[in-house]
């Protein structure tokens, strides 16, 4: 709007309007410095999150979730149906798929690069 | 030396009597939670009290804090993630508070205890099946339907994605746990080769070298304190994030 006033002629601006662009500019590149510097703080942030020990940490915990979670559904099974042990066998088996599928996704999610909000995670 | 997980044993401080064979009881880590969260609402409370438009010192604490949670929320799960935040917000500090309580030397460590930490996954986890079939109803299982599968090995595919969903909560809680358990283990074990050393005759001069390490462990330990609970607000996030947006 301020950019049609402006083509439209310079008659038309009053020094209020002229004052007010200024201090719109102003606040536009404070903005615009705020922005860069959060995003700056965030790259900072997951750089952090990458040592070696909390990758370690949370692959072996992703991996592990899988299985532990494959081991207690196929326990319940068995324990409900009376199929001892097959469902046990099959879902540690499914479970380690999981497990793996686990870290795929979460490595898959670190090569997109941490921007995207998931610094790391 | 003194045994390095006897500062994980929970000792009832007041017989509260019992349910059935279980005994209630307050006990101490009941305790180092009510002070956490003593600790949350003082903090809160006394920074905001005196508001404003420059923030003091404190408020500022506060205002940053505030800052952090909602950043984390709006990049994970995007805006809408954002009626989620009193609950990630409360997560975030409570973990981040026993966390630093637990490094005071003597106190009580309430997240090394698997028991907490996957009560609160458990919450997260709840609250984000719940959402979901409230907001989604039966959209939200295609998110055990990953696109592009060909027809024959769906089934097997969704078992998969079934389980790895099921592992969620059980990933969340153990981080958090095994990091801080871990960590204070160490923490004991080397500080307790410093006595045991000392006490060695001719060793004694290598004590030092246990105590520099030690020294190490805590700075690294205030990381991890923090990390651990900005990693648990994250993945909430992440796994809210599936609730908001089911398709895909």
């Amino acid at each position: 709007m301020a950019k049609d006033q402006r083509e439209t002629g310079p008659t038309h601006r009053s020094p209020e309007e002229v004052d007010l662009d200024a201090r719109r500019h102003a606040l536009g590149s404070q903005i615009d410095a705020l922005t860069r510097r959060t995003e700056s703080q965030t790259k900072a942030r997951s750089a952090a999150d990458t040592s070696g020990f909390g990758r370690g940490f949370r692959y072996s915990a992703d991996f592990v979730s899988g299985v532990v979670a494959g081991v207690l559904i196929g326990w319940l099974i068995d324990h409900f149906v009376g199929t001892k042990p097959w469902g046990l066998i099959i879902f540690i088996g499914l479970g380690f798929v999981a497990g793996v599928t686990n870290i795929l996704r979460l490595v898959e999610r670190e090569k997109q690069g941490p921007d995207p909000g998931q610094p790391g995670a | 030396m003194a045994s390095p997980i006897k500062q994980f044993e929970i000792k009832p401080l007041i017989s509260l009597g019992k349910i059935g064979d279980t005994p209630i009881a307050f006990t101490n880590s009941a305790l180092f939670m009510f002070i956490a969260v003593g600790i949350i609402v003082a903090f809160l409370i006394l920074s905001t009290r005196g508001r404003t438009l420059v923030p003091t010192r404190w408020q500022s604490l506060a205002e940053l804090s505030y800052e952090f949670v909602a950043n984390t929320v709006r990049q994970s799960a995007g805006h809408e993630g954002m009626k989620f935040f009193p609950l990630v917000f409360s997560l975030f500090m409570f973990v981040l508070v026993c966390n630093f309580v637990g490094m005071i030397p003597g106190t009580f460590t309430v997240t090394s205890h698997i028991i907490v930490t996957f009560a609160m996954a458990m919450i997260v986890f709840l609250t984000l099946c719940i959402y979901g079939f409230a907001k989604h109803g039966t959209h939200f299982f295609g998110l055990f339907v990953p696109s592009g599968v060909p027809g024959y090995v769906l089934p097997l595919v969704v078992v998969i994605e079934v389980i790895s969903f099921l592992s969620r909560p059980i990933s969340l809680s153990v981080r958090l746990f095994a990091n801080m358990l871990a960590g204070h283990i160490a923490l004991k074990i080397f500080a307790g080769f410093v006595a045991s050393m000392l006490g060695a005759g001719v060793w004694a001069i290598f004590a030092p070298l246990p105590l520099a390490l030690a020294v190490g462990l805590t700075a690294l330990e205030f990381l991890v304190a923090f990390l651990q609970a900005y990693v648990f607000t994250i993945l909430t996030c992440i796994y809210l994030n599936d609730a908001l947006h089911p398709g895909h």
